[in-house]
């Protein structure tokens, strides 16, 4: 058996398991270590299991290891747990009480609300998986409260938490600047339209999905006063300073947006301590909760990693941009292609997994047909963030399901996404159609 | 017993994020006001992020809080479904056993040899790699025990229990 | 034919990645094909920082492997980032390179590793990239807010320095913000990734760039390998020298230009004071390594002597006779 066939069978194996309900980090995990024991056992043509066990742990254990021993992926247990303390502080509610009373007439009004805070959100955090994660944690059961559809409440935060990396910061640009040795200061500029555009069309699909089915975003009969609103607008203070605390912190160079993310925590605390909605006693039991739900987040990522390096060694990825090579196209087609292959990709992998995978082949290709590497980036970022809201692995899905603890089922979450998925094509092609809307900033700034 | 333990570990968890948390407001704070950010920071929040993230999988393992997709598998058979479990935690003590093991390896070589980080305080590389062997350990644990519950479950045909 | 799996931590992009697929061509070229090198980038098996037990254990036959990562497990690769003065790429890696094939200790502790010596890799003499403050005596680090990563921290650190540890790549936007006033940066680089864009003043250093990175090879991998066939690969290292310096020197002086000539930032040098004082910082960290070398057998004050005398070697042939490719 080729190492091709090996990187094929490894797919239709993770998909088999996670079809049978065997769980999400087992199945992708179990078959990437067992495939890379195979891979290495017959290299060299004889079986050698003795040097097989020996690399497979290696590989294993780094990729595992060096996951969790990260400085910056610390954000995401302390975004999370932000999540529940602000929930637990009133923080949360108040916003959304704010957003309801202001939004009551707007169809979906709250779900909007929500993609926009994603944005907001997206505009201190560079992850998505964060953006997802958190957001999902604050937003979802609000919404859930609000007697919104679980189709609707998950969703919109799954595909809202894709702006991550498109809004700057973002750590895509940041790896497809050092890949394409591009200006990121450029990139990140060249994101934020396009961002704002996703977003736009995110609120788009909440309109009219609520428009044709009211019942999914029930409106209350109640009607608000101005004096109700001023009230309820004041009374999201907390939530509105932490906000401005963290940009102002971040954009005037105080802190990093890892640092923000430790920062608001202890902010968010300390406002709910002095407010008297936690008390010092109940913080510990609380990020009990929160670190029950990130070990699973990041077991799922740690395996997720091992899997990007079985489809290294397999070379399965390669093979795909070869493809592009292999014809004789036009830059269109080749456009095309591309999106073809990093919409397969984006089935299974991650997006820094894809990106160190295929940019290496993909970019001098891209070159060659002359195509402006700013706005490659962003059709790059674009597609890498629609595969995590693609089955069957959505990164962004299952951290939102753990986030939420399960509380809304996958299959649930995946069967309100077609909607948006929809939009994402539609954006997809006009951000091709129109580089302009990149470029715009990015040239402007110069 | 093991829900002792466990209790123990998600607290551990918990005043890993709070001190790593607080770690980093100090080090914001002494670089904006004493010109120096704290030593080994960088090094520290690594440290105390593998406590944080891993000591809680053993009880999301016994919680079985492990995500995964269940809309196809609704519409098999209980009994079906129950056989499905016991593959499920097959496939996770494959997982569970080959970090276990290569975690070993490494606190064994990084405790004998003496390796330590780089930095201020040239900090020990082996304890992080202790608490990995640890809480792997306790997942594997968990794991063996699910396995066990519903290989029973599976072979009697009655339901295993939602948590153990 | 032997397929080889190479791991690189970093893109295909800039020299050393054209030095990286160089290497795999010339061992394809020089076995007439029967070997061939299939590269991963971006660190897709491994991140630097566990290249060492990787390529120990064979996830990769061949690979980089940068000792600042490594620091306490292979402090004879680390010996390359303490700082030499005057020492430029070309001399640095010829020196190591020397070192790693002559000093017999090395190669014993080369064979525990299990591991094989390929070639040597530097970064350019370094520079601190500044937006705001201009540094032009050592007393100018005080309070300035600087991104480092790796040995030269404590010095800058020693000297009063507000030292921020960030990766180069986090540093765009912390220059941005204004969280960073300098960084430590090289020239090709800084221009590489646009970062010339928002500098106005730079300070050479002129102290030896990074200098412990390595390429080693697997050496079950290389066991596995005919007698001429690890000949070729042995038989790289001068050629890899030369190749990468000399494009390196290249995009280094069109770097200057760029920087000098057309964005016009001012660009400073330090006094032998200067120099002198950060000899004075450096010793804690000297002091480490000692430890770190000690530690592994090795006779720290005469290690670092040899290589001295190394460095020294080199910098005299490239006094009389220049750089390999510029002699005819
Ligand atoms: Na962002
Ligand atoms: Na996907």
């Amino acid at each position: 058996m080729d190492l091709t066939t090996v990187g094929y069978v490894a797919c239709f194996a993770v998909l088999l398991l996670l079809a049978i309900r065997v769980p999400i980090a087992f199945a992708i995990g179990g078959v990437a270590v067992t495939a890379i024991f195979i891979v290495f056992a017959f290299r060299t043509g004889t079986f050698l299991p003795e040097r097989a066990i020996r690399t497979t742990l290696s590989l294993a254990f780094s990729s595992g290891f060096d996951l969790v021993h990260s400085y910056d992926l610390s954000m995401i247990p302390l975004f999370i747990a932000l999540g529940h303390i602000a929930y637990k502080a009133g923080i949360t509610t108040e916003i959304y009480e704010a957003a309801r009373v202001w939004l009551v007439r707007l169809p979906g009004g709250v779900a909007i609300a929500s993609v926009a805070g994603c944005g907001g959100f997206a505009a201190i955090s560079g992850s998505s998986i964060a953006c997802a994660s958190t957001m999902g944690r604050i937003c979802t059961p609000e919404m859930l409260r609000l007697n919104y559809d679980p189709r609707l409440a998950t969703a919109s935060v799954a595909a809202g938490g894709t702006l991550g990396s498109l809004i700057p910061p973002s750590v895509l640009f940041i790896i497809y600047g050092i890949f394409t040795e591009s200006s990121i200061s450029q990139l990140f500029l060249a994101g934020f339209f396009p961002g704002i555009l996703s977003l736009l069309g995110y609120a788009l699909v909440i309109l009219l999905w609520v428009r044709a089915r009211p019942e999914v975003a029930p409106i209350p009969d109640v009607t608000f006063s101005a004096r109700d609103k001023m009230m309820a607008a004041l009374r999201s203070w907390p939530a509105v300073t932490l906000f401005f605390v963290v940009l102002v912190g971040i954009y005037g160079g105080f802190f990093t947006a890892t640092e923000a993310a430790a920062i608001s925590l202890l902010f968010a605390t300390l406002l709910g301590i002095f407010r008297g909605h936690i008390r010092w006693a109940e913080v510990i039991p609380l990020l009990r909760e929160t670190m029950a739900t990130t070990g699973a987040i990041f077991f799922i990522a740690a395996c997720a990693k091992i899997f990007v390096a079985l489809i290294a060694l397999t070379g399965l990825s390669g093979d795909l941009v070869t493809l592009l090579d292999a014809s004789n196209i036009g830059p269109w087609t080749f456009v095309a292609m591309v999106c073809v292959i990093y919409l397969v990709l984006g089935m299974f992998l991650d997006p820094v997994g894809i990106m160190v995978l295929t940019l290496p082949l993909m970019i001098p290709m891209a070159e060659t047909y002359g195509l402006n590497l700013i706005w490659f980036g962003v059709v790059i970022v674009k597609l890498l963030e629609i595969g995590l809201i693609t089955p069957p692995v959505g990164l962004n899905v299952f951290v939102l399901a753990a986030a939420i603890e399960d509380r809304v089922e996958i299959g649930q979450i995946f069967s309100g996404l077609w909607r948006f998925l929809g939009i994402d094509l539609v954006v997809l092609l006009i951000l091709i159609a129109v580089p302009a809307i990149s470029l715009f900033l990015p040239m402007s700034m110069n | 017993m093991l829900n002792r333990i466990e209790q123990a570990l998600n607290t551990v968890a918990a005043l890993a994020i709070v001190a790593l948390c607080l770690l980093i407001v100090a080090n914001v704070l002494s670089r904006q006001f004493l010109q120096s950010g704290v030593p080994d920071v960088i090094v520290l929040v690594r440290e105390l992020m593998v406590p944080a993230i891993l000591f809680p999988l053993a009880s999301a393992t016994s919680q079985r809080a492990h995500v995964a997709i269940e809309f196809i598998a609704q519409h098999f058979p209980d009994g079906l479904n129950r056989w499905i479990a016991v593959l499920a935690a097959l496939t996770g003590l494959i997982v569970s056993t080959t970090l276990l093991w290569a975690g070993w390896n490494e606190f064994a070589k990084t405790f004998q040899s003496g390796s330590h980080y780089a930095g201020d305080f040239q900090l020990p590389k082996w304890p992080s790699r202790a608490m990995f062997v640890l809480a792997i350990a306790m997942f594997e644990l968990r794991l063996i025990q699910t396995l066990i519950v519903d290989l029973k479950a599976a072979l009697t045909g009655r339901p295993a229990p939602k948590t153990l | 034919e032997i397929k080889l799996i190479a791991n690189e931590p970093g893109p295909n992009r800039g020299v050393r990645a054209k030095a990286v697929e160089y290497i795999a061509e010339q061992i394809g070229e020089r076995t007439g094909g029967a070997v061939i090198v299939e590269q991963n980038w971006g660190g897709a098996l491994f991140k630097a920082n566990t290249a060492l037990t990787s390529i120990t254990n064979g996830v990769a036959d061949l690979g980089l492997i940068i000792g600042s990562y490594h620091q306490s497990e292979f402090p004879e690769l680390a010996m390359g980032d303490l700082p030499f003065e005057n020492a430029d790429p070309w001399v640095m890696m010829m020196a190591m390179a020397d070192m790693f094939t002559n000093n017999a200790q090395i190669q014993t502790r080369l064979e525990e590793l299990n591991l094989v010596y390929v070639a040597p890799f530097a970064t350019s003499q370094g520079m601190l990239a500044c937006k705001g403050p201009s540094i032009q005596k050592v007393e100018d680090f005080k309070g300035v807010k600087t991104r480092y990563a790796g040995a030269f921290g404590e010095i800058f650190s020693n000297l009063g320095g507000n030292m921020v540890d960030m990766s180069i790549y986090a540093a765009f936007q912390g220059m941005e913000t204004g969280l960073l006033e300098c960084t430590l940066n090289y020239p090709y680089f800084a221009v590489a990734t646009k970062m010339d864009d928002m500098l106005t003043s730079i300070t050479k250093l002129n102290f030896s760039g990074a200098s412990s990175l390595g390429t080693f090879m697997n050496k079950d991998s290389f066991d596995a390998l005919s007698a001429e066939q690890q000949a070729a690969v042995k038989g790289l290292r001068d050629d890899v020298v030369n190749f990468y310096s000399e494009r390196l020197f290249v995009a280094d002086d069109k770097a200057w230009v760029t920087m000098i000539e057309d964005k016009k930032i001012p660009v400073y040098e330090l006094s032998a004071e200067d120099y002198a004082k950060m000899d004075e910082a450096a010793k804690p960290m000297l002091a480490k390594w000692k430890a770190n070398a000690t530690d592994k057998g090795f006779d720290a004050d005469a290690l670092l002597a040899e290589m001295q005398a190394t460095v020294d070697k080199y910098n005299q042939i490239k006094a009389s006779q220049g750089y390999p490719w510029t002699r005819k």
